[in-house]
């Protein structure tokens, strides 16, 4: 009887044997062999996205050709708007480096926009992340901010040869350094993203909000990065609060932050790679 | 004789297509914030069929192949699919493992225990908010229906790929003298 509970036993204690070397197996193994199984995965991804980029081709091949002439036009308005855009930023740059010069004001991080396809999304209870068609070879770095036309979408937390993977803003792990945009009020407060319930709108969490800090009845107001951290920009939009509750320490208040709907949806992306990254500090390890 | 790794890499690589089907799956579904989850039905066939140690060489890969595209720690897939499997195993002796309606059940159980496990694993790391029960339900109720309707057509492909690569239904079982 002994010995039959013992065979029956065996493969579970040869299984609790496994997870307990594994849990001593060092780090590097284990990165080595994560990042081994995720480069293997990167073709797949991108031939999927291929395929899908075909079938939108050949699903826009039966439009009607009055439909791609009048988006022609459109287009060609756009991309007039935007050109004077392009001209006035330019002098606002050079306005803004002839103050910082004369001001003496230290200079923000400069970046590299590298626009990069969404291959894959996956969003579910615990984390929300898209891979990118961008990686090493495109000198984007773990921690890199993404954005897009509503705002920031995220930071690069995995980097292959030729994808990457963007934890979402969304993501209840992901915090940041925020400012709400309010008349003349720069102070910092945390953003953290939270899970969202299915066919709802994508969240986070405003804390730390101080009590003077007061929104109006109906109407909204932006949040944005404020910069600190190095990581992010400042002034890009994280999403909306429409008002602020009293935190559960009674110190400071809170608020749910609505983030652009078009993050469920999302296709395109900018990574803001950092031409000058940070330096570590001075006898940090290496 | 059949080779050592033949069995499983035809195995593997019929999982990464089921892998690669349900993440497609998923990216269309981000849109409403839903997710399919498939891990029960990756390694279902196999703990049914194979003999202990090509169920191991099996799983582990599978389970190491979906760590690396999820944000858990490395490993916890792998250590959840050959804990699986063992219970599989075990139990299959007194059952009819070669019924597909059993091997359905069997599938659609493991995913839900799966499922379930991770999200308490999940929940104990850190709070929970209101609208994740519902969402978490959800994704549950649509895995199964997924896992139910998916399990003859991934059992099938899985048979075809063995026979292609010249393994015989028999040895497919894993008949020893012990069984």
């Amino acid at each position: 009887m002994q010995l039959k509970r013992l065979v029956l036993a065996k493969p579970f204690l040869t299984l609790a044997i496994c997870i307990a070397a594994w849990m001593v197996l060092p780090f590097v193994i284990k990165r080595a062999a994560r990042l081994t199984f995720f480069e293997f995965q990167a073709p797949i991804d991108v031939s999927a996205a291929t395929i899908r980029n075909l079938q939108d081709y050949w699903a826009m091949r039966t439009r009607d050709p009055n439909e791609l002439i009048e988006a022609g036009k459109e287009i060609a308005r756009l991309n007039s708007f935007y050109e004077n855009k392009i001209r006035e930023t330019k002098t606002l740059e050079a306005e803004v480096a002839r103050l910082e010069e004369l001001l003496r004001l230290p200079v923000f991080n400069t970046y590299r926009a590298e626009p990069a396809r969404v291959v894959r999304r996956d969003y579910n209870a615990w984390w929300q992340r898209i891979t990118i068609r961008t990686g090493r070879t495109r000198g984007i770095t773990v921690g890199a901010p993404v954005i897009f036309v509503g705002g920031v979408i995220g930071r690069v937390s995995e980097v292959g040869l030729y994808t990457s993977v963007v934890d979402l803003i969304s993501s209840p792990g992901v915090r940041l350094s925020a400012v709400i945009e309010t008349d003349g009020d720069h102070r910092p407060v945390n953003f953290q993203g939270r899970s969202s319930a299915a066919f709802s709108n994508a969240t986070g969490t405003l804390e730390f909000v101080p009590f003077d800090i007061y929104i109006p009845p109906g109407e909204t107001v932006r949040v944005v990065t404020s910069g600190l951290g190095g990581v992010f920009p400042p002034g890009l939009s994280l999403g909306v609060i429409k008002k602020l509750e009293p935190g559960a320490d009674g110190l400071f208040q809170s608020a749910e932050v609505s983030l652009d709907p078009r993050l469920s949806a999302i296709t395109e992306v900018t990574v803001l790679v950092p031409l000058n990254p940070p330096e570590p500090p001075k006898g940090a390890a290496q | 004789m059949i080779s050592l790794y033949r069995q499983p890499l035809v195995v593997i690589l019929c999982g990464v297509l089921l892998w690669t089907i349900t993440a497609q799956l998923n990216h269309y579904l981000a849109v409403w914030r839903l997710n399919l989850f498939t891990g029960g039905l990756l390694i279902t066939c196999a703990a049914l069929r194979f003999r202990s140690r090509v169920i191991w060489r099996i799983a582990l890969p599978l389970g190491l192949w979906v760590d690396a595209a999820s944000a858990v720690p490395f490993g916890m897939h792998a250590a959840l699919f050959l804990a699986a499997s063992i219970v599989i195993f075990q139990l299959r002796g007194r059952k009819p493992r070669t019924d597909l309606v059993f091997g359905v059940a069997i599938a659609v159980i493991s995913n839900a225990a799966l499922f379930v496990v991770i999200a308490i694993a999940f929940a104990i790391r850190g709070p929970v908010q209101a609208g994740v029960v519902f969402t978490l339900l959800l994704n549950l109720l649509l895995s199964s229906v997924f896992v139910a309707l998916a399990a003859p057509w991934y059992f099938a492909l899985q048979t075809r790929a063995l026979e292609l690569a010249g393994i015989n239904a028999r040895a497919q079982l894993g008949r020893t003298p012990q069984d």
